[in-house]
């Protein structure tokens, strides 16, 4: 929970990572790729005050992610949303075994969402049921960029994709979180054209879809397709951290996210590890549109931030949220 | 030709060589990162924000930038490599043998970039539009959002913003007579009226997207090559960070520490 001015902010981050991208786990020069730019994301867009060593950004365990989400950083509730990257990695990127043995070890703090890849087929399906069962999945992470054998990327409208939805509608697993990385194949096309989600959105109404980074480098095509579908949401890892460096490119972002989709379809997450929690909530609670730019965009409010920094995830996640720290109206989902 | 000219003659044609997606020239971007003529041997370095860059846009500009060079009168052998990309060395091959798209991708290319040529040339007319129509909404307060459907390009005011309309109008093969609507589709059609506010809203959401990610581009590239900070022309913006009085040249904030490339 988080205090400001006589209020209080339930906080869910919906979008973290135990991962391990050290010398040892990385498969091949990819690894090294990978890792290195989320570091120069890390480093392009943290406050001086809160810039880690890169060996620091390498793993960072399950001790210091407690204390960097839940001691330090106000969060009540995390969420993990594991990238595998078999390719670059060998023993993974998202450390599924070590993150799930922390939820367990915290119980009420931490939900474990997994990953699965279309392209594994029928084994792929099988195993997504076992993990359906093991780790009580509500929802699972998506990243569309995984590369593959010889493919280097899926779509949500693949056949295959399809067929895994249909078995997460069946196993009760209802939120799918989706990452546009750079789709690359056919790359005759936009790598991170957004429209599958719109085709799987329309087909799939009772899931909800929550797109990472606000379809960010497209967010005016996520805009288009969440004002059209209800169950399209806007997650805010990576765009929230622009806060620091750029607040005016923030307030548009923001501004336009509010009027395309509503308060009620917007969710915080600092993307633990790339950032921490702890300065974004402070920053996001005192966020204000700069007094120029109101006439574009309106004045954000108490209740809007209440929701989207806490309330909106945790209506997704059927999250208890203790006594006072809701809304007079409450969130729906 | 000298090679003093030639270098001149070179980095000119390297600035006619655009990243399609944030619609600038590649030099303005910082990504041309060495640039030698010698002999009539013209050998550039390019490099990009991430190892991660889609890898079809840094085909492209690869590609266009090679085809730009080989066309210098002075130029007979032209080299371009792209650094530190996790396709470099497929591109690489691929500009090295003249191989072209599909000859470089294999499975990966279909037919050929073109239509994604199109969309990024449709999305920076869409911002160039609403660059020019909200200037104009500003300047003229007395006119209504719904009333821009009956402004023609001749009613807008000679600014960068209108230039940039009208050239990226030619780029699309619409219209640029003074008599021709300013706030049209991709294929130059006007708005029924109803739609023009959601349809101007959109435009600005284009707009929004395309100048945040140019601006992130350019901080990534920073970030990542400390020294391409001075390589790199400042982007004018709508709202640029620190107040609308910001001169261009101030618009650069070094937030990373000035250290090079991690590795």
């Amino acid at each position: 929970m988080y205090s400001k001015d006589g209020e209080n902010y339930f906080i869910v981050d919906a979008h973290v990572a135990l991962w391990d991208a050290r010398p040892e786990n990385q498969r091949n020069i990819h690894g090294k790729q990978f890792i290195d730019c989320f570091y120069d994301y890390h480093r392009n867009l943290s406050p001086a005050s809160e810039l880690w060593p890169y060996e620091d950004f390498l793993y960072q365990g399950g001790e210091r992610l407690m204390k960097d989400l839940f001691t330090d950083g106000y969060v009540d509730h995390a969420i993990f949303q594991p990238a595998a990257l078999p390719a670059f990695y060998n023993n993974w990127f998202g450390q599924t075994e070590e993150a799930f043995a922390l939820t367990r070890e915290h119980p009420g703090k931490l939900t474990y969402n997994h990953c699965f890849d279309p392209r594994f087929e029928e084994a792929g399906l099988r195993q997504l049921r076992e993990d359906a069962a093991r780790f009580g999945l509500k929802g699972v992470k998506l990243y569309t960029a995984e590369w593959k054998g010889d493919s280097r990327g899926y779509k949500l409208s693949d056949k295959w994709t399809y067929r895994y939805l249909e078995a997460c509608q069946e196993l009760g697993i209802k939120n799918i979180h989706v990452h546009k990385g750079p789709t690359i194949r056919p790359l005759d096309r936009d790598a991170f054209d957004v429209a599958d989600v719109d085709a799987a959105a329309t087909d799939f109404t009772d899931l909800n879809f929550v797109v990472e980074h606000c379809g960010l480098p497209r967010l005016e095509d996520f805009c288009w397709i969440a004002t059209q579908e209800p169950n399209v949401h806007a997650g805010l890892a990576v765009a929230i951290p622009f806060m620091h460096t750029r607040p005016r490119y923030f307030a548009q972002i923001i501004g336009e996210l509010l009027y395309w989709l509503d308060e009620d379809r917007i969710q915080f997450s600092s993307d633990y590890a790339l950032w921490t929690p702890k300065w974004i909530v402070e920053q996001f609670v005192d966020f204000r549109i700069p007094e120029d730019m109101t006439g574009e965009y309106p004045q954000l409010t108490v209740a809007q931030k209440k929701k989207i920094l806490g309330l909106n995830a945790a209506a997704m996640y059927d999250i208890e949220v203790p006594a006072g720290l809701g809304l007079a109206e409450p969130a729906v989902v | 030709m000298g090679a003093a000219q030639l270098e001149a003659a070179a980095r000119a044609a390297l600035g006619t060589v655009y990243d399609p997606e944030l619609d600038e020239p590649i030099t303005d971007l910082g990504f041309v990162r060495s640039l030698t003529a010698e002999d009539g041997r013209v050998t550039v370095h390019l490099r990009l924000p991430t190892s991660f860059c889609s890898p079809n846009f840094a085909y492209l500009m690869a590609s266009d930038s090679k085809d730009a060079l080989g066309a210098l009168p002075g130029a007979r052998e032209v080299t371009v490599l792209l650094d530190d990309h996790h396709d470099s060395d497929l591109i690489n091959r691929g500009l090295a043998a003249d191989a072209g798209y599909r000859g470089t991708f294999g499975h990966e290319a279909e037919q050929d970039l073109e239509e994604l040529r199109g969309i990024f040339r449709r999305k920076a007319h869409t911002a160039a539009m609403e660059r020019a129509l909200t200037a104009l909404l500003r300047a003229r307060p007395e006119l209504a959002e719904e009333q821009l459907g009956d402004v023609v390009l001749g009613d807008l005011p000679d600014t960068d913003a209108t230039r940039a309309l009208l050239r990226r109008r030619a780029a699309l093969g619409l219209g640029t007579d003074p008599a021709d609507p300013a706030l049209v589709d991709d294929d130059g059609r006007p708005y029924p009226p109803g739609e023009i506010p959601l349809r101007l809203r959109f435009a600005r959401s284009v707009r929004i997207s395309i100048d945040g990610n140019a601006h992130f581009c350019r901080g990534l590239l920073r970030t990542r090559y400390p020294r391409s900070a001075a390589d790199q022309s400042a982007r004018p913006e709508e709202f640029p960070e620190g107040g609308e009085s910001v001169q261009a040249g101030d618009l650069f904030q070094l937030t990373a520490p000035p250290k090079e490339n991690v590795s």
